[in-house]
């Protein structure tokens, strides 16, 4: 098994799982009380979960984020996932995290805003609209550029009973044929 | 249902973007959540999602409508992914001022990402020791089976006993586990002001 996050999923500090996802201490990690939680099976990017396990995977999150309030008595919480490479994900399978804060960790996860015109902020607003409202069957091709441009491969199975995610999947599966 | 609201509406900036009473560049709406770009986006693209319900905190909201949430961050990712060439996104929550949360109404970030955009949401690869992370798995395995059968009432009621008392800037510590538990369970008689007064002074928290 190459996959790291598959193996956490086996042998990893589990605290939590079900049929859908894992919870986990991470151990490449420089914070204390930093948890992950994984789907179980190997999806290397958000889209390519399940609608039911790309929700449960937040919802587990969320309450990890309660027990670190709740019982560490961390003063926030941040949940954050890196989706693709160029946003810092590091191992080709989806994981959440969910970060200890207290004051003045030394960590800063925020931004300095970047100014766009109101003309900008419109075309950007009419390019995602127009995208959104298209069918649903285009949507593969995105996916996949990111999950092969990432360099990392996407050998992520679809969920049973999602029908148009599989037939995504099957197409994908057919373009890498040689 | 909209304590909240009552509490927050008037003031809450967010809650008058849900409502349409403030102006914003919505990108999808349905009866639970909006949306909408960020005007001060940490890239073109940023888009935060918000229910429509005002909570302090995503702990507050309950599992349905987190479920409902995500299932739509999930398309929208697709949708930045696919309609504004870039190749990956952030999702980022804050929870808490200290994590750097800036408005008293629960939101999610999505951050359409490109190499060398001047963002950095990398976390530090480090070494955890193995021993305090068995001790620490030992005393949150229990806790966890405890809180998968949380309450949205329970969490409340937490979040209002947290404000009344210590407040929430406590350090990190150990487990306290079963005791804080119970200390919480002690609240009870104050039912009726626990429900609209832990939104208003976890509100506060952000002034």
């Amino acid at each position: 098994m190459s996959c790291n996050i598959c193996q956490e999923i086996v042998n990893g500090k589990k605290i939590y799982e079900d049929d859908y996802v894992v919870a986990f201490l991470a151990k490449d990690t420089t914070i204390p009380g930093h948890i992950q939680v994984a789907p179980k099976k190997h999806y290397t990017i958000y889209e390519h979960l399940s609608d039911y396990e790309a929700g449960h995977i937040f919802c587990v999150a969320n309450k990890m984020s309660y027990i670190l309030v709740n019982y560490l008595k961390v003063a926030g919480v941040n949940i954050l996932s890196n989706n693709g490479i160029e946003a810092g994900q590091v191992y080709p399978h989806f994981v959440v995290n969910v970060i200890p804060r207290t004051e003045n960790d030394g960590r800063d996860f925020t931004w300095q805003p970047k100014q766009l015109s109101a003309d900008e902020l419109s075309q950007i607003e009419e390019k995602l609209i127009s995208v959104l409202k298209k069918p649903d069957k285009e949507e593969s091709t995105a996916t996949e550029e990111v999950s092969s441009k990432s360099g990392i491969g996407d050998d992520s199975p679809a969920e049973e009973g999602d029908v148009e995610e599989e037939k995504d999947y099957l197409i994908r599966s057919l373009d890498r044929i040689p | 249902m909209s304590n909240g609201e009552q509490q927050s509406g008037q003031s809450c900036i967010f809650c008058q973007i849900a409502k349409g009473n403030v102006e914003s560049k919505k990108i999808y709406e349905d009866e639970k959540l909006l949306a909408v770009l960020d005007i001060y986006p940490s890239n073109p693209g940023h888009i935060l999602i918000m229910p429509k319900e005002h909570y302090s905190l995503m702990m507050q909201m309950p599992d349905s409508d987190i479920g409902h949430m995500f299932s739509v961050i999930k398309k929208l990712s697709n949708v930045i992914l696919k309609g504004l060439d870039v190749n990956g996104t952030n999702i980022y929550i804050a929870n808490g001022a200290a994590a750097g949360q800036k408005a008293p109404h629960f939101m999610v970030h999505l951050i359409p990402r490109k190499e060398n955009d001047g963002l950095n949401f990398a976390l530090a690869s480090g070494k955890q020791d193995e021993e305090a992370l068995d001790k620490l798995r030992s005393s949150l395995v229990p806790i966890v089976k405890d809180t998968f059968g949380l309450t949205n009432e329970k969490v409340k009621e937490f979040y209002s006993e947290l404000n009344k008392g210590e407040g929430i800037n406590n350090e990190s510590g150990g487990t306290k586990g079963e005791g804080q538990k119970k200390e919480q369970k002690q609240v009870d008689n104050s039912s009726k002001d626990s429900e609209g007064v832990d939104l208003d002074t976890i509100g506060n928290m952000f002034k």
